[in-house]
């Protein structure tokens, strides 16, 4: 799995307002042409931003869901739910 | 030949144009107005700006470690947060491909881009400072992991230094590092309710201790992959400071002006070349 596609998911939700409206109005049909794991389309769909950061997506992308308000996310939900998670401390 | 003649560290939380004018006795506007004051003193012909980008203008199918931008002009920013104004800055393609070629020369493998847009990076603190400088953009990956060690970013810093004082015109150059020095965005060690976090307190007021005493060595000594990792997933940001201070030259001494920000884990420092 490389968490690219859900990488990708955030990075167009955030920069392209067409597919923003799209996933908000019907999120699986809109994430259907991305080669997604299942358990990547589990945990956007359930806007599982703590799940998504432990595969290895980028939190910077993901915090774009939170900004577009889909997938369930709003700025104090990602807040709450990113929280959860334990940090990589990679670099 | 072109030289050196001054380097600063800057901000670039794209929410603090805002802040600085509902806080106008506030850090972030005493310094900016200071750093603004100790660069119109300079009066540099050009900046040579290192920059992060937080994965909008590069991306995991195109991801560069270091990224030249060889143009004309350059627009931004390209992610989308009201505060920071859309501008297009001038570029000096000479001096850039000149930059490139010596870097590359250097056994630096960098990538370069003739057609860019920034985000809202470099373009915070040129707004707050009401600066509209020539600017060759220098874009370093420091926030999508992993990234450069903190020594090879000084080093490359020293090979644009060396770019610019063999380049031969009368240019007064100014290099600008912009970005934080402890700071978490969107990842876990947020506070609640807030984009950010600064976690590594302990780490800033080191940082600042070292740069302030001129001790630019033992900061690349502590400056771990680690110790950064643990001082935020935006702590990286430092690397574009030791990129600036290695062109600023060999020996860049204590700071004219050195003074952190603990709430959101930024700092401002303003050097002169050769004080």
């Amino acid at each position: 799995m490389s968490v690219y596609a859900v990488n990708l998911v955030a990075r167009r939700t955030l920069r392209d307002p067409d597919f923003a409206r799209r996933l908000g109005d019907d999120p699986a049909l809109a994430l259907e042409q991305f080669d997604l794991e299942e358990e990547e389309r589990d945990a956007l769909l359930a806007g599982d931003v703590a799940a998504l950061y432990a595969m290895g997506a980028h939190e910077y992308l993901l915090m774009g869901l939170a900004r577009r308000e889909v997938l369930g996310l709003d700025l104090p939900t990602y807040s709450d739910r990113i929280r959860t998670a334990e940090p990589r401390l990679d670099y | 030949m072109a030289r050196v003649i001054g380097g600063c560290s800057v901000p670039h939380n794209p929410f603090l144009p805002v802040k600085v004018k509902e806080d106008p006795e506030g850090v972030d506007a005493r310094c900016f107005a200071a750093v603004a004051e100790a660069i119109g003193e300079l009066e540099p012909d050009l900046v040579v700006a290192f920059s992060p980008d937080h994965l909008n203008t590069i991306f995991f199918d195109n991801l560069p470690t270091i990224l030249v931008g060889i143009v004309d002009e350059f627009s931004g920013p390209n992610d989308d947060y009201p505060p920071v104004e859309p501008r297009t800055l001038v570029s000096d393609p000479d001096l850039a491909r000149h930059v490139f070629h010596h870097a590359l020369r250097s056994d630096f493998d960098l990538s370069r881009s003739e057609s860019l847009q920034v985000d809202h990076s470099v373009l915070v603190p040129l707004q707050i400072m009401d600066l509209s400088p020539v600017v060759v953009p220098i874009i370093l990956n420091v926030l999508a992991p992993p990234v450069m060690n903190a020594t090879r970013a000084h080093a490359f810093g020293r090979a644009v230094g060396e770019a610019i004082r063999s380049y031969d015109r009368d240019l007064a150059v100014l290099v600008l590092a912009d970005g934080g020095v402890i700071q978490e965005v969107a990842g876990p060690r947020i506070r609640p309710g807030r984009p950010d976090g600064a976690p590594g307190q302990d780490w800033l007021a080191r940082v600042v201790e070292l740069l302030g005493d001129g001790d630019v060595g033992t900061l690349l000594a502590e400056a771990t992959p680690r110790r950064i990792a643990e001082a935020g997933n935006a702590a990286g940001e430092l690397l574009t400071v030791l990129a600036m201070l290695g062109a600023l030259g060999p020996a860049p001494g204590a700071p004219r002006l050195i003074e952190p920000e603990p709430e959101t884990g930024h700092m401002f420092a303003f050097w002169e070349a050769g004080r």
